[in-house]
Parts: C-alpha cells; sequence; structure tokens
C-alpha cells in the first residue's frame, strides 16, 4: 500500500480546544478564542508526519449532531459524505460526561474514531482523575491526551493516527433505546432498505433514529425516496417529543454507566475559575467590575494608541508633502498627495486604535469573559428584543462597525442576528469622533466633552428604538432562548491574541488600501473637474452634486459645503473632516478651519449640532455597507441599511435643527 | 396533582440542587437543552442568578449552563 | 473519595482577611482622596489643591477614583464573607488582587503611551512631562497585590489541597 494521505477531520462541543490542537497540529493560525462557537466554517490544514500527507479539516464545534444550527449540519455533512479516514474527537476532559454525548452519536455514524482527551490541566486542577485506559477499554475507541495550548502530546497522536490508519477496524460500539423504540428503528430500517436508490453512505439506523427524533434535515434528504411516504406514515404515528426525549435520555443513560468508572470528578474543591465567577458575576460587584473592565479597555484602545497615530500621521504628511512637491506633472502630484495619501492617510491613523481594540478583545475572549458579558447583560438587551449575545458586538461597534458586524456571527438565531447586524451601524465608531472633536470643540468649547458623549448616548438611543422598531415590524418574534455555556476562566495565550489582532487588523488596513482608496480617488476626481476649477469649489463637479444635494438638507440647516462633505463622507465618515478642511481651504491645520467656521455665518452652534447628529446616523460607510452584504447574503438588507439610516438621519437632524430654530437659538 | 409535581426549576435557589424530571420547553431550544445535558434524573445546582437576576447559572453534569428563567419554568424539578 | 478529613475541615482564612483589609482601607482611602480632588477641580475650579495630593500623587480624577474605590470595596467585600465564616470569601481576594493588576497594568501603558509623547515625538503638550508625572494610586498601590500574587500558594492555598493534588502527576 501507498504510504501516501490521511485525511482526519477534528470535531467535538464547542471550546474545547479544537481550533488550538488545529494549530498546533498544522501550524496554521486560525483564529481561537473562549467564547462557545468562534469556528463558523470548516477550515483545513495539512501537515506531513513520517511518510504521511496528513489532511486536517477543522470543523466547526457542535453539542451534538442534530439538525438545529447550520454549524451542526456542515460538522455532520462533512463527516457522512466525504469519509475522512479518522474523526478525532476533541473531549474536554474537565466536562466529559456532556462531551461524551457527542461520542454517543459520532459511534452511530459508523467512522472511526480517536478520542482526544484536551485541557487536561484544569481537570487535574480541580481535582478531577481520569483512568484514560479504562476509558479505551469502555468506549473501545484509542484515548490520547494532550495540552494542545503547549503542543504536549501531538506527536503520539499523529503516530496513533497513522496506526489506526491501518488497522480495520470497525465500530461495534451502539447504544440500545429501548424495546418500543428499537422496534420503531427496525421498521423504519427495513421500508428504507426497499429503495434501491438510496445514498448507501447514510447508516440505516442513523437515519432511522434521526428520523424518530424529528431531525427535519435528514427528512428531506429522504424526501425523493421512493419509500418516502410509507416512513413518513411510521413516524407520524408516534409521538415525537416523547421519543425525542427518550433517545437523549438513553444516551445519557449510556454515558452514565460507563460514566463511574472512567472519570472520579473531585467535589466542591474551589478552583480558580469559580473564586472569579464568584466576583464578576456577583449580584453587587458584578456589573460596576464590568464597566471599570470596559471603560479600562476604552482607555487602553484611545490613550494608548495616540503615540502610535501620531507617528502614523506625520509620517503621512511628511510623505505627502514629499510626493506633492517632487512629482510632475502638477495634476499627478495633486492626485497623489491631497487625494490617494491624504485620504489613506486619515484612515490609516486610526489604526493603531483598531489593532489595541482587537487584542484586547480577544483577551477578553479567551479569557473566558466574553460569555459572562453576555450572560450579565442578557437581562437589558433581552428588554430591548436583543439577545445577551448581541452586547458584544455592539460594544466592539464603538471601535469600528465592520469586525462589529462580522462578530454578530457567534449570534445563532438568524432574527436576532440580523437586528445586531442593522442596528450596530448606529453605534458610534472611532471613525465619527473626529467629526464632533472639530465641531463641538469648535461651537462648544468648555461644553465639548458633554456635547460628544451626548453624541455617543444618542446613537444607543438611536439603535436601542431601533432594535424594537424592527422586532414590531420586519423581524417579528422574540429573542431566541439564552442556552449557553459559561466556559472556566482561562489565561488567554498571548500568541492567540496577537494572530488575532494581526488578523483582524490587517483586514482593517486592506479596507483602507481597496474601498477607501477607490473613494479618495473618485472624490479627487469629482473636485478637480472640470479640469482647471478649484480644487472642490463651487464650480466643480462636486460642487454641483453638493448643490444639487442641497436643497434636500436644508432644512436640517446645511449649505452646498456641508452636503458635499456628507457625501464624501459616505465613503469613510472620517473623510467628513478632511473634506471640510478642503472646501473652507484650510488643509490640514484644524485651527485654522475652526477659525473659517465660526467665520462663516452659516455655520451655527446648532447648525453643528444637527451636522453631528446626521453624520452619526446617516448611512453606514461603504466598508459597512459591504459586510452587512456579506454577512446578511443579500443585498436587500444592506440597501434597508441605507435608506433606514438616511431617513433616521434626517428626521433626528430635522427634529433638532427646527427645535432649536423654534426656541430661538 | 400534589405541589411537588408542580416544581419548576426557576423556584430554586442559589445553592439547591434538584433533580429533573421533565422538560416542557418547545421548539429548537428543547432539543438543545437536551444535548446539553438537561434529561430526567440528571442533578442540577443552582449556582447564582445574572446581577440583574436573570439569566441563571446553574452547575449541571461537571460544567456551568446559563438559561433564562422563561426557559426554567417550563423545566420540571424534584427538589433534593 | 477516599481521602477523607479534607473535605469538611474549612481551611484557615486569617492571612487573607488581613491582607484583604488592609488592601481594602488603602484603596478606599486613596480613592476617596481622588474623587474629592477629582470633584474640587470640578466645582472650585484649577486653583483648588488637595492636601497631601502632592506626596501621595493623587491625580484629579473622578473615574479613576471610582476603579480605587471598586478594588477596595472587593477587597473589604471578602473580609466582610470569611469574617462571616464563609471560606469562598478568599475569592475577593482573589480577584481583588488580579483587578489592582489588571489596572496597575492599564495605567503603566498609558504612561508608556505618554513617555513616547515626549521623548520619542516631542509633543509640546507633553514638553513638561517627567516619569512621575504619571504615577498614581492606583499604580503604587499594586505592590502590595503583585507581592501577594506571587506568593498566593504559599500563604492563602490551604496545605491539605496541595498534599492532594501532589498524587496527581
Amino acid at each position: 500500500m501507498e504510504a501516501g494521505k490521511i485525511k482526519i477531520a477534528l470535531t467535538g462541543n464547542p471550546n474545547v480546544g479544537k481550533t488550538t490542537l488545529f494549530n498546533a497540529l498544522t501550524g496554521s493560525r486560525q483564529h481561537v478564542g473562549n467564547w462557545p462557537g468562534v469556528t463558523v466554517e470548516k477550515k483545513s490544514g495539512s501537515v506531513s508526519y513520517k511518510e504521511y500527507d496528513i489532511e486536517v479539516i477543522d470543523l466547526p464545534g457542535t453539542y451534538s449532531l442534530t439538525a438545529y444550527s447550520m454549524d451542526e449540519i456542515v460538522a455532520r455533512d462533512f463527516i457522512i459524505e466525504e469519509k475522512p479516514d479518522i474523526v478525532i474527537q476533541v473531549v474536554d476532559a474537565s466536562n466529559l460526561e456532556r462531551n461524551l454525548y457527542l461520542t454517543t452519536q459520532l459511534m452511530e455514524l459508523g467512522s472511526k474514531i480517536l478520542i482526544v482527551l484536551n485541557m487536561c490541566d484544569i481537570a487535574e486542577e480541580r481535582g478531577d482523575r481520569i483512568y484514560i485506559d479504562k476509558m479505551q477499554e469502555l468506549l473501545a475507541t484509542p484515548v490520547i491526551r494532550t495540552v494542545a495550548s503547549q503542543k504536549e502530546g501531538i506527536c503520539d497522536l499523529l503516530d496513533k493516527v497513522i496506526e489506526q490508519k491501518e488497522v480495520q477496524q470497525h465500530h461495534g460500539h451502539e447504544i440500545g433505546y429501548g424495546t418500543e423504540i428499537e422496534d420503531r428503528i427496525l421498521e423504519i430500517e427495513k421500508v428504507l432498505a426497499e429503495d434501491e436508490t438510496r445514498d448507501t453512505r447514510y447508516p440505516l439506523r442513523w437515519i432511522s433514529i434521526r428520523l424518530l427524533e424529528g431531525d427535519s434535515n435528514v427528512r428531506e434528504k429522504i424526501s425523493k425516496s421512493p419509500v418516502y411516504d410509507r416512513v413518513i406514515q411510521i413516524i407520524d404515528s408516534i409521538d415525537q417529543e416523547e421519543y425525542e426525549a427518550e433517545i437523549a435520555d438513553k444516551r445519557y443513560l449510556a454515558i452514565n454507566t460507563v460514566f463511574p468508572q472512567m472519570c472520579t470528578r473531585a467535589n466542591g474543591k474551589l478552583t480558580k475559575s469559580d473564586m472569579i465567577d464568584r466576583v464578576l458575576t456577583n449580584k453587587y460587584l458584578g456589573i460596576p467590575i464590568f464597566l471599570a473592565l470596559m471603560w479600562g479597555a476604552f482607555e487602553l484602545t484611545f490613550a494608548f494608541a495616540t503615540p502610535f497615530m501620531d507617528m502614523i500621521d506625520l509620517s503621512a504628511t511628511w510623505f505627502a508633502e514629499y510626493v506633492s512637491s517632487s512629482l510632475q506633472p502638477a495634476w499627478l502630484a495633486s492626485l497623489v498627495g491631497d487625494g490617494i495619501i491624504g485620504g489613506v492617510g486619515a484612515v490609516l491613523v486610526f489604526v493603531p486604535n483598531i489593532f489595541i481594540l482587537f487584542f484586547l478583545l480577544s483577551l477578553l475572549e479567551g479569557s473566558g469573559y466574553l460569555a459572562r458579558a453576555a450572560f450579565i447583560m442578557d437581562k437589558l438587551m433581552y428588554k430591548i428584543g436583543m439577545h445577551g449575545k448581541s452586547f458584544i458586538p455592539m460594544l466592539m461597534g464603538f471601535g469600528c462597525n465592520v469586525p462589529a458586524i462580522m462578530a454578530a456571527r457567534s449570534i445563532e438565531d438568524e432574527k436576532d442576528r440580523l437586528i445586531t447586524i442593522l442596528v450596530v451601524p448606529f453605534v458610534s465608531c472611532g471613525a465619527r469622533l473626529p467629526i464632533y472633536v472639530l465641531f463641538a470643540g469648535t461651537f462648544f468649547g468648555r461644553q465639548a466633552g458633554t456635547v460628544i458623549f451626548g453624541m455617543y448616548v444618542l446613537g444607543i438611543i438611536i439603535a436601542i428604538i431601533s432594535a424594537k422598531l424592527l422586532r414590531a415590524t420586519v423581524v417579528k418574534g422574540k429573542p431566541a432562548p439564552f442556552i449557553m455555556e459559561l466556559p472556566p476562566y482561562r489565561v488567554p495565550t498571548l500568541k492567540t491574541s496577537l494572530i488575532h489582532m494581526w488578523d483582524n487588523g490587517f483586514m482593517y488596513i486592506k479596507k483602507a488600501g481597496t474601498i477607501i482608496l477607490v473613494g479618495v480617488v473618485v472624490i479627487w476626481v469629482l473636485a478637480s473637474f472640470p479640469w482647471g476649477v478649484q480644487y472642490g469649489s463651487e464650480d466643480s463637479y462636486v460642487g454641483s452634486l453638493g448643490h444639487a444635494v442641497a436643497p434636500l438638507l436644508k432644512p436640517l440647516g446645511f449649505d452646498w459645503k456641508i452636503s458635499v462633505a456628507l457625501i464624501f463622507g459616505l465613503v469613510a465618515k472620517e473623510i467628513v473632516v478632511a473634506s471640510m478642511g478642503v472646501l473652507y481651504g484650510a488643509g490640514e491645520s484644524s485651527d485654522v478651519l475652526s477659525d473659517r467656521l465660526i467665520a462663516d455665518s452659516g455655520m451655527t452652534a446648532l447648525t453643528s449640532l444637527s451636522l453631528m447628529a446626521f453624520s452619526l446616523l446617516y448611512m453606514p460607510c461603504v466598508a459597512t455597507v459591504g459586510v452587512i452584504r456579506k454577512e446578511t447574503g443579500s443585498w436587500k438588507w444592506a440597501v434597508f441599511a441605507i435608506f433606514y439610516g438616511i431617513i433616521v438621519a434626517w428626521i433626528t437632524a430635522f427634529v433638532i435643527y427646527q427645535g432649536g430654530v423654534l426656541l430661538g437659538y | 396533582m400534589n405541589e411537588d409535581q408542580e416544581t419548576t426549576l426557576d423556584t430554586l435557589k442559589p445553592g439547591e440542587k434538584a433533580s429533573i424530571r421533565k422538560v416542557r420547553v418547545k421548539g429548537t431550544a428543547r432539543r438543545k437543552l437536551m444535548d446539553m445535558g438537561m434529561v430526567a434524573g440528571t442533578e442540577i445546582e443552582l449556582v447564582r442568578n445574572a446581577p440583574l437576576g436573570d439569566p441563571m447559572d446553574y452547575n449541571i453534569k461537571g460544567y456551568h449552563l446559563s438559561i433564562r428563567k422563561e426557559e426554567a419554568k417550563q423545566i420540571f424539578i424534584t427538589k433534593l | 473519595m477516599d481521602i477523607s478529613g479534607t473535605v469538611d475541615e474549612k481551611p484557615d482564612t486569617r492571612l487573607p482577611m488581613i491582607f484583604s483589609l488592609i488592601c481594602g482601607f488603602l484603596y478606599v482611602i486613596l480613592g476617596l482622596l481622588q474623587m474629592v480632588a477629582g470633584a474640587g477641580r470640578i466645582l472650585i475650579g484649577t486653583d483648588f489643591v488637595m492636601p497631601l495630593s502632592g506626596i501621595l500623587f493623587v491625580p484629579a480624577d473622578v473615574i479613576g477614583s471610582f476603579v480605587l474605590l471598586l478594588i477596595g470595596t472587593v477587597f473589604l467585600y471578602g473580609v466582610m464573607e470569611m469574617r462571616s465564616g464563609t471560606y469562598e470569601g478568599i475569592s475577593y481576594a482573589y480577584v481583588g488582587i488580579l483587578l489592582a493588576l489588571i489596572f496597575a497594568v492599564i495605567y503603566l501603558l498609558v504612561s508608556t503611551g505618554n513617555m513616547l509623547e515626549a521623548y520619542l515625538l516631542g509633543n509640546e503638550e507633553f514638553a513638561d512631562w517627567t516619569l512621575l508625572s504619571d504615577m498614581k494610586p492606583g499604580i503604587y498601590l499594586a505592590i502590595l497585590p503583585l507581592f501577594a500574587y506571587i506568593k498566593w500558594k504559599d500563604f492563602f492555598e490551604p496545605t491539605t489541597e496541595a498534599s492532594f493534588r501532589m498524587d496527581l502527576k
């Protein structure tokens, strides 16, 4: 036999360290977190070990192989249809009983199983004892002990994989479900076997059990079979809920009969994780600590980032000047200098914020605290028609809406997820801050801080109202039940956090290099043509565009210049400030711009307030729209987000401006 | 029906233990709860409520599972 | 579980209790000082000077004072629980230590940022910045918790558990 390829699939409960093991095996850098459900799609990598090429596929974590979420269907279809040589179930040693539930289901699938006992360190800290030899014997499956985060036991595992590949063992273990159910299973199996055209990859017993459990995905799979009607007849004759419970019962019963022989669980020893939980979810201290930690995270994101932002700012300015002065002809110098470097530079300035934000989020996630944040905030979120898990994406939104919307992936329920995605853009991201700083600073002097804070609050209020509104109209129904595992706290690994930071931060840089680059070139063209006009003046295309839109925005107190700035801001909100600079001929200096804004009779404190509110709410930036389209899978919701945003912004700004005028400001 | 038959999971106080009798939750949540170990005869302990009172943090089969009161009300138990 | 005698015996909590009491009071007192300094700055104006604030490096920072008070409260909450005989009260000492260290690290990082501004970039706003400008209670108070964190196993963990753990290896 050719010493060649082995295909292995990693499966297991969420949060048991599959991805860590995957990284340890393949050296790949997949995102790992201590938050159930991080791996959304399957990922593959490979490793060469002794003459073998081993392909490793990391499947999404699942608690069982039923079909209530996409993840589970992905995992089980892969195992059945792709027939990997060996299915490796990663098992959390500190949580053996529930993990074995999945094992019982994998055994029914009839594939070669190998169990990896991971996180033994946590189990041992707690005082649990696991008898691996006994476990192998009882489960009739090889069991390997690893600590994936320390790369312990990886070679043992690979040796075992190769050894198992050669063994022609097939799994004999099956769970008996009691006479009544077994009779039904036999009955269905018999009917199904009559179908000559059936897909033989699926074990008959497995299909029968699934059908009895009311698995809609399996039902659909056999819907073309000529015996379908007869099968359904059998299924309809039973009390499905009763069967469902009975089958789950029997599985746990089977586990319970073998479990005490392979593991003794320490009782009541106070672990570090219990200690931390006792305080962090304390009735009185839980919320203050949560707020303090969030404040700390934002303090770091903004204060610690400042010198790095200044460095980028200085280099961009220097580079733009250098290019402008050394390039010929003039239009090219203007395009590269004013347009590309100025525009992209304005966005790259935020890279340090984004990097730090992701690093901190990864620490929170890896430590297990994010799950507690959802736990602590669920009641509040539920009240506004959202899910506890929506809280984290909303929080990330303060940094940047793009990753925030991606973070909504961890929400299983489609409706909950959709609402979160649509509401996140109202959370005031870092890019909107420069707008507030400029206008509040110019027109509100000592009250600037309060005004800026007010903008953040306004964003949150609009988000809450929108969530309620969406729940009442487009996305009807109640938030999905909150059923979540609170994983034990762990010390997050620096490497994982750095990888997470780099991957997500790099995405932001890529955005600056693509969407925003295109955006700034378009703006430059519109502002410079017809050729010969003053850059960004009334006679340029952009000037005409501003004049065309201005009547619509007049009731909000905006003139053509603001209209132009707002149009530019569609690309990325930070561009609003940059284009005001251009339109007022103030260049890079914000002091000059402030003076000119005050001198302009069209700009008052009231207009600036209206403008800040409008910038906060009107359509999400291009990158956000793009990610909404990608994450919801359709343009429908992206377009909805655009129009909804514009309408909300217009109404809010109208109320502020006209209300202010009425009150005599 | 005596009083004991009516006891539901949400009436448990922190530190109290119970044995699960029946899960009456509907829909996909039912399946999920069972897969997570909420089957008849399982011992369950309320560790604590969230700071705002809901959801709750239960210890079941040696791990922490958090669910809302709303679901807990539909899970019938026998107090231990 | 055949190791009898270790289950019901509640370990001694005197040491963590004394430690928490000291830390709790220090954090609460400095938190209050900082709050008065911050509130005074807001209510009275920039010429308000807190007595002692110079020697103790107390900045006029209200939000920061909440953090100090919070850490202090966590410690004292633990003292209350331990006094009433709940061994689990030791959790508050542990988490208090962690929080104290986390915030000290945050302050130190922010301070590093300021240092870069002052010395590397020569930012005018940071012209008078020295290493002591960012010194604050949140940083120096953490020395005690840091020590406790390093020595946690020796002092706070009951010895019976340690021997129990040995035979696992």
